[in-house]
């Protein structure tokens, strides 16, 4: 019996601009069980920390349903909402602008406890900070210290307790090392790995590094301007990509190992922004093995493995490109 | 002849930053060399001392607060370091160039890029107007620019384009080292794909020498012949690609690798290395590793570690080899 | 039961304000500025300690007018035989607490617009008070002052509130700019997510985050708004005869000029004076508030 944690069903983010209608995000679904890892991986404006951020309503989702341990978030009230965040937290991008530059590591810290009443008492949540401060792995003596001067793994740290001082069910991880020097991103990747065997959670890993995401996830979304293009677990994605920007966009990870020589496929020309789309598929015109099917309607996105989705019109027809 | 191949020399630089209440001592004791026509990787972590090393090399060092303590850095058989300002800025942009990370800030917004790559001409080239824009469009075709573009205004460029319109800027007149510093950490790997490859392409055309300062060492794999490893201002290792990937020997560089997800075996464990890079206004007296260090011993806190010779290029920076025995846990990585 | 010691008591927290005081104490022209300040502050609180206002400010001895300065008059007297030394002393009330009174006022006013300004950007509550403001700004600061004086009628009251008026604007402007900052930063989307209110986290996050260059804008207008002061006061304008006030003194010292300069000389080196020392401070604290500014 699979124990789904979170259901996003259709949902749909489009901001007016100037020059039309952005379609950031553009009927992305997707569920996630509990204590998993979905990775979603994409390249900058694919419409990923959008999504990210419409989970939790930080931004208004325009439709769509986020079916979250059996209550539609989407139809909750804002003061509902506001409760209802205690259970899904997220880990921001940079550790520099994350934390308030004005509160300690006790108050940023005790801040998401008090403004959720869940301990009373100076000494008792002061108790419960120092223990959330030894398990993110930051040393009592820095309880008093300003975010500017601490590094940014540490700032990170920060924020990982804050986020788990709720005790959340979901973690939405907005890549949360991709400003960090590598021997401290592999610090705060174990550290996520071992609260989540220890405390049972579920993250969604949001990243464009496909080396973190691969390591991290369960199963992977690869997304391309607002739109989901691929869905599969990890192994099965890394093994048997199928559609060609996943194609591409592996073959293009710069890999640190000399005996690896890989065939690199060079995507031709840039990525657009998601504004008045024709009805194609949105990669028609980077893409590099196209069918006549492709410029006239935009694919879904459909199981054609097990478990392993593909919005790509050669794919349907069984002919792997 | 042997000397003449040795394009760019740099020998015991010292640079430090002079601060109202403190000393950064950002690089110490550099020393390296790039023969004509290949690529020396600098690999390090933030605040290791890459960018100051290149900032040395084209005389930029920011003085006030930078001052260059000692080293002599030759560049083609000239002494950069005693050069006037004005002999410099000869030698920038002609001999020498430079890329930086971000391709958003360093073109100027108020001209058209065809004015910005024929700045360069003109200055360097002596060549008229008209000429030098005519060069410009040509040099923006090379990087994969259509060539009406040149009168178009760097916002009207995608981040990749702008990158290339720096690569376009920074060869146009043929410079014989190229010192790119991150020039495709602000992009998308797509778009790094592309420009990496453009480079790669362009350097065996026109045949120059490359230092690429970079923190990702899958980059370094793709495109370096030669492999520095920096930390806390020091080289600490260095040899060719091979050596460094195949049989790396400093602790250091063991635990960068270490710290990668493995792309073969996606379950194993990160292996970090713990603790933090220490305080560059107060570096102890020995090994600046030494406390991260799993090899160490007290010996390393005391004393500073030396150059271990294994043979051609290959040297590393540390006390444990003192012991012939010793060896690192990464093992040599031999090819059928 | 004994109570919990707190371990947060026995790590030493550095306050930012501790900072600030350090790096801005390396500063010699702010400290000459505050200096001065401080002096001339006290005083104005001390001027009916010093000088005797029936006797020595107001009070007439025409067969003392004109002096040139003398060991009994340090900087001379006026044409009505009052010594100006003491009238200064007792101006520095005036000066002083219309600067600060006035650009109290533009603060209250100001800040508030502004953070709503900056914070519910691109709706109709930000085209309103951006309009408005535009409008006011767009208005000769000096015009519009005489404008509410003149409406309001001329007394210490009224020019405070038309000094703090025409100061509103860049008020609006600097908070909103400030809030427009602060607003993108993560940290306002992370105290959303552990579920803050909108108000908390305006008045929590927000202005607190604000602060450094609005109190730096309230230092130079201070300065501003004491010329402003003095200007509608020469005007006649302002703080009714016979107070002392500096602007007006100034105004008075014109019709003797060519004979007894110092009449005007020295209220206008007094101005100056109270000027560049807000001035210097003002510059000191933007330096001091955010080092990334010093190279």
């Amino acid at each position: 019996m699979s124990d789904t944690l979170l259901e996003v069903k259709n949902l749909k983010k489009y901001f007016k601009t100037s020059k039309g209608l952005l379609h950031a995000v553009d009927d992305v679904s997707f569920t996630i069980e509990r204590g998993k890892t979905l990775g979603i991986v994409g390249e900058s404006g694919c419409g990923k920390s959008t999504t990210g951020r419409c989970i939790m309503r930080l931004i208004e989702p325009t439709s769509g349903k986020i079916v979250f341990d059996g209550i539609d978030l989407a139809t909750l009230s804002n003061r509902q909402m506001r409760k209802a965040r205690k259970d899904i937290q997220i880990i921001f991008q940079d550790p520099f602008s994350s934390l308030d530059p004005r509160q300690t590591v006790l108050q940023a810290i005790a801040e998401p406890i008090i403004q959720n009443k869940l301990i009373k008492g100076t000494a008792a949540i002061e108790k419960r900070v120092l223990e959330l401060m030894e398990t993110v792995g930051l040393a009592e003596r820095l309880i008093n210290s300003y975010p500017h001067e601490l590094d940014g793994g540490r700032r990170q740290r920060i924020g990982i307790a804050r986020a788990l001082s709720v005790e959340p069910k979901l973690i939405i991880c907005d890549e949360p090392v991709s400003a960090l020097d590598v021997s401290i991103q592999a610090q705060i990747l174990n550290l996520l790995e071992d609260l989540q065997e220890k405390l049972g959670l579920t993250y969604i890993f949001i990243t464009h590094d496909l080396s973190v995401v691969n390591h991290f996830s369960d199963d992977i979304a690869v997304m391309y301007l607002g739109k989901m293009v691929e869905k599969a677990p990890a192994e099965e994605l890394f093994a048997n990509p199928m559609h060609p920007y996943t194609k591409a966009l592996l073959s293009a990870i710069p890999v640190p190992d000399l005996r690896y020589k890989q065939e690199r496929i060079l995507l031709k020309g840039e990525i657009t922004s998601p504004v008045n789309l024709p009805d194609q598929c949105r990669f028609f015109k980077r893409c590099y093995s196209t069918c006549a099917k492709c410029k006239g309607k935009e694919p879904e996105l459909l199981e054609v493995r097990p478990n392993h989705f593909v919005a790509c019109h050669l794919c349907e027809v069984g002919t792997n490109a | 002849m042997e000397k003449n191949k040795i394009l760019l020399d740099v020998n015991h630089l010292t640079v430090n930053y002079e601060l109202e209440d403190e000393t950064v001592e950002a690089v110490r004791d550099v020393s390296l060399y790039i023969e004509r026509g290949k690529t020396l990787g600098l690999v390090g972590e933030t605040g290791a001392g890459k960018t100051t090393t290149a900032l040395a090399i084209l005389n930029l060092i920011p003085d006030p607060p930078g001052v260059i303590k000692s080293g002599k850095i030759t560049l083609d058989g000239e002494n950069v370091l005693e050069k006037s300002m004005k002999e410099m800025t000869h030698i920038r942009g002609k001999e020498v160039s430079m890329i930086f990370q971000d391709p958003m800030t360093s073109l100027n917004p108020v001209f058209t890029v065809g004015d910005q790559i024929a700045e360069a001409l003109m200055i360097h080239e002596k060549l008229d107007k008209s000429a030098a824009f005519k060069k410009a469009q040509e040099m923006l075709e090379i990087v994969g620019i259509p060539g009406e573009r040149a009168g178009e205004y760097p916002h009207q460029f995608s981040g990749g384009m702008k990158q290339r319109v720096v690569i376009a800027i920074a060869l146009a007149c043929n410079p014989q080292l190229l010192i790119a510093d991150e020039p495709t950490t602000a992009l998308d790997v797509t778009i790094q794909a592309q420009v990496l490859d453009l480079m790669k392409e362009l350097k065996k055309r026109y045949g120059m020498a490359m230092l690429l300062i970079t923190h990702d060492l899958g980059i370094i794999a793709e495109t370096c012949d030669y492999v520095a490893v920096m930390y806390a201002g020091q080289i600490i290792e260095r040899g060719t690609l091979e050596e460094i990937f195949n049989t790396a020997r400093h602790p250091y560089t063991e635990g960068l690798f270490n710290s990668l997800p493995n792309i073969a075996d996606r379950k194993e464990r990160l292996k970090p290395i713990p603790g933090l890079m220490p305080d560059p206004t107060k570096l102890p007296k020995g090994c600046a590793f030494a406390p991260r260090c799993p090899y160490a011993s007290a010996s390393c806190i005391e004393e500073m570690p030396e150059e271990v010779h294994f043979g051609g290029t290959h040297f590393c920076r540390c006390n444990a080899y003192k012991n012939p025995e010793f060896r690192i846990e990464r093992e040599d990585i031999v090819y059928e | 039961m004994v109570k919990e010691k707190l371990v947060s008591k026995q790590y030493r927290k550095r306050s930012r304000a501790g900072e600030v005081w350090h790096r801005l104490r390396k500063n010699k022209g702010a400290m000459a500025g505050l200096a001065i300040i401080i002096i001339l502050a006290l005083i104005a609180i001390f001027a009916d300690v010093l000088v005797d206002y029936d006797t020595d400010v107001i009070g007439m001895t025409l067969k003392d007018r004109l002096q040139h300065p003398s060991k009994a008059h340090i900087m001379g007297t006026d044409d009505l035989g009052r010594d100006i030394f003491s009238r200064l002393i007792y101006g520095s009330r005036f000066s002083l607490s219309v600067g600060v009174v006035a650009v109290a006022i533009a603060v209250v006013v100001g800040v508030i617009l502004g953070a709503f300004a900056g914070y519910y950007t691109g709706g109709i509550v930000e085209d309103i008070i951006m309009r408005f403001t535009d409008i006011f700004a767009a208005v000769p600061n000096m015009l519009m002052a005489i404008v509410i004086v003149a409406a309001l009628g001329a007394n210490t009251l009224n020019l405070m509130i038309s000094v703090g008026v025409t100061s509103i604007p860049q008020f609006v402007r600097t908070t909103r700019a400030a809030v427009l900052t602060v607003t993108g930063q993560e940290y306002i989307e992370s105290a959303r997510a552990i579920g803050e209110s909108e108000t908390k986290i305006i008045f929590k996050h927000i202005l607190p985050n604000c602060l450094s260059p609005i109190i730096v804008r309230v230092t130079l207008r201070v300065s501003s708004a004491i010329i402003s002061a003095s200007s509608l006061s020469f005007l006649g304008l302002g703080v009714p005869a016979p107070a002392p006030e500096w602007g007006s003194m100034l105004s008075s010292g014109r019709a003797y000029l060519r004979g007894y300069s110092y009449m005007t000389l020295f209220p206008g080196l007094a101005i100056m004076i109270t000027v560049l020392a807000f001035n210097m401070v003002g510059d000191g604290l933007r330096d001091a508030l955010d080092p990334k500014l010093k190279k």
